[in-house]
């Protein structure tokens, strides 16, 4: 028992020069990410596309005592969105986004995400929408609506696939996502929803990206 | 070059799909629903009108607050079920209120209300034709603006008839008459020795707000107010109340965009603004027929405002109603004899 507890790490301290791996920086090419999302609360419903691209991979392997091994893999994907939805009575609404999706992945593949994002909106309202001129004439003005500058951010929860189920579905996951509208009477306004995203890799496009490699040993007891 | 039509093209026929919705339909008959927008000063406020258009009058609610909602409160099961058969309703959101929506508009001021009043009523007649007799429904900050509105030049001439609930047309009076009935109430009730601890710090708290009122004063003694109501067992409670508004059956309706509009009000200089704002003094101008209708335990606009409206206004027809199991959202505490006094007063002076 007790000897089974110190082989590992006995391999170590005879030849650490043999196991003990230098962290390192390669450069590789990943693919070009194609984002559609489905968006939805209670009473709205809408679609998002984005194309994204990998601006840093980190992988950062941790050997314990144990003889395990550890693996997390941090990634920040950089994308640009076309949105569109509808709540109904309230607006529909087109945005133009850039959003910062930073994920924590293990090494099964499941990942945290937080995504800040940016961008502006253009509502269009659902009902017909009068003018009153100071005679009292009343006209229609076809295209009301608002621009309006949209920030917010999403926390969500998904899986990365290895080997793809099919094509080049890369990941999946959730996300709810607080967006703010900005300026609404001079203030904020807020819209909290849900999305589910899928991201496939368009390995026709390629760019390049340095991978870091850390790797940890923990000495302590 | 082809790419770039077919991006042309889809953007062309995206943008026409969506100002496509933006077409007129009017509707006519006894039970409608017509959702359309009134714009005023970069604000565009959603009006939803439903009910019986047939009946020749249009039943405008100009909802409480600032920064309440009509078309998520004012719209509930009472006023579906016992004035819409009647009338056609209009629940109109004001701007900063509701569902209204604006990204360019100037700082809040009564003023812009008073407007924008004077446009909806203008839209409504331009829609379902002049000839309709639109009558004015106001509740609570709802009473100032109606009342700014019909002491007006000749604004009075494009309604009817005005139903002023709790209304509330003198704000600085308003907090003088809060705090003497919160005083004179509580102490009533130490003295018969009904809930004694929890009067007693409604009655302290009120005899700290005193005069010259503040923004703050103000806004306490409302707290107080609503304290007071929740220890009175003799007001009626019906309905969904505010639990009514995370609903989804609410038509044309967002919880969360009410709510930062509300945040949009709150966090605005319209509450310092309206401290002072009063029509008590021009009240005379008025010659419409009148209905007030007030809670007998409304502390946050007591009775005395109603019976200063009833007292000043120069109209020959005047009607009080006071309802013996309410507070100040009397409508919903009472719905039965609150509509009914309505709708009477609507079928008295159309």
């Amino acid at each position: 028992m007790a000897l089974g507890f110190f082989l590992p790490w006995m391999s170590y301290a005879q030849n650490p020069t043999e196991n003990i791996r230098a962290d390192t920086v390669i450069s590789i090419k990943t693919p070009v990410l194609l984002r559609p999302s489905f968006w939805f609360t209670n009473k709205l419903l809408g679609a998002q596309v984005g194309l994204g691209k990998t601006v840093v991979l980190k992988e950062k392997h941790v050997f314990k005592r144990s003889g395990k091994e550890k693996t997390n893999i941090k990634s920040r994907v950089l994308s640009g969105n076309l949105g569109y939805y509808n709540q109904p009575g309230l607006h529909q609404n087109t945005l133009l986004t850039a959003e910062y999706a930073m994920t924590r992945a293990n090494c099964r593949g499941f990942y945290t995400e937080f995504t800040p994002l940016l961008g502006v909106s253009r509502t269009f309202l659902p009902g017909t929408t009068y003018e009153v001129d100071a005679a009292g004439n009343v006209s229609i003005d076809r295209n009301a609506g608002n621009w309006t500058l949209t920030g917010g951010f999403g926390l969500g929860l998904g899986k990365s696939f290895e080997d793809k189920p099919f094509n080049s579905l890369k990941t999946i996951s959730a996300r709810m996502i607080t967006q703010v509208f900005y300026p609404n009477f001079r203030f904020v306004s807020l819209k909290p929803s849900f999305q589910l995203n899928t991201t496939w890799e368009l390995n026709r496009l390629q760019t390049l990206v340095d991978k870091k490699i850390k790797y940890r040993y923990c000495h302590e007891k | 070059m082809k790419n770039k039509g077919i991006f042309v093209t889809t953007l062309g026929c995206l943008l026409s799909l969506l100002s496509g919705c933006q077409t007129e339909e009017i509707s006519t008959g006894t039970s409608i629903q017509d959702l359309f927008y009134v714009e005023s000063q970069g604000g565009k406020m959603p009006v939803l009108v439903e009910g019986n258009m047939d009946s020749g009058v249009i039943v405008l609610w100009v909802h409480g607050g600032p920064g309440g909602t009509a078309l998520g409160f004012q719209n509930d099961e009472f006023s579906t079920n016992l004035l819409e058969p009647q009338y056609a309703v209009a629940y109109w959101d004001q701007r900063a209120a509701g569902g209204a929506q604006g990204s360019n508009t100037p700082e809040l001021d009564a003023s812009q209300y008073i407007e924008d009043l004077g446009k909806v009523i203008t839209v409504l007649k331009h829609r379902y034709g002049q000839d309709r007799e639109v009558f004015l429904l106001s509740h609570s900050w709802g009473g100032l603006i109606a009342a700014g509105f019909l002491t007006t030049g000749s604004n009075q001439n494009q309604v009817k008839g005005w139903i002023n609930v709790a209304g509330a047309d003198n704000y600085h009076k308003n907090d003088s008459l809060t705090r003497a009935y919160l005083l004179g109430y509580g102490r009533e009730q130490i003295a018969q020795g009904v809930k004694v601890s929890d009067w007693q710090k409604v009655v302290d708290t009120a005899e700290k707000l005193v005069p010259d009122y503040t923004y703050q004063t103000s806004f306490d003694l409302i707290a107080c107010a609503d304290q007071a109501e929740t220890l009175i067992d003799d007001i009626h409670t019906t309905g969904e109340g505010i639990g009514g508004l995370l609903s989804p059956k609410k038509t044309a309706f967002s919880f969360f965009w009410m709510i930062s509009n509300a945040g949009a009000t709150f966090f605005s200089k319209l509450n310092d603004k309206i401290m002072y704002a009063e029509y008590s003094t021009q009240l005379p101008h008025i010659t419409l027929p009148l209905l007030c209708i007030t809670g007998k335990y409304d502390f946050t606009v007591p009775r005395g405002m109603a019976d200063e409206v009833m007292e000043k206004i120069s109209s020959t027809t005047k009607n009080l109603v006071i309802l013996p199991h309410s507070g100040h959202i009397c409508m919903s505490n009472e719905p039965d004899a609150f509509y009914a006094a309505v709708v009477k007063f609507i079928g008295d002076n159309k």
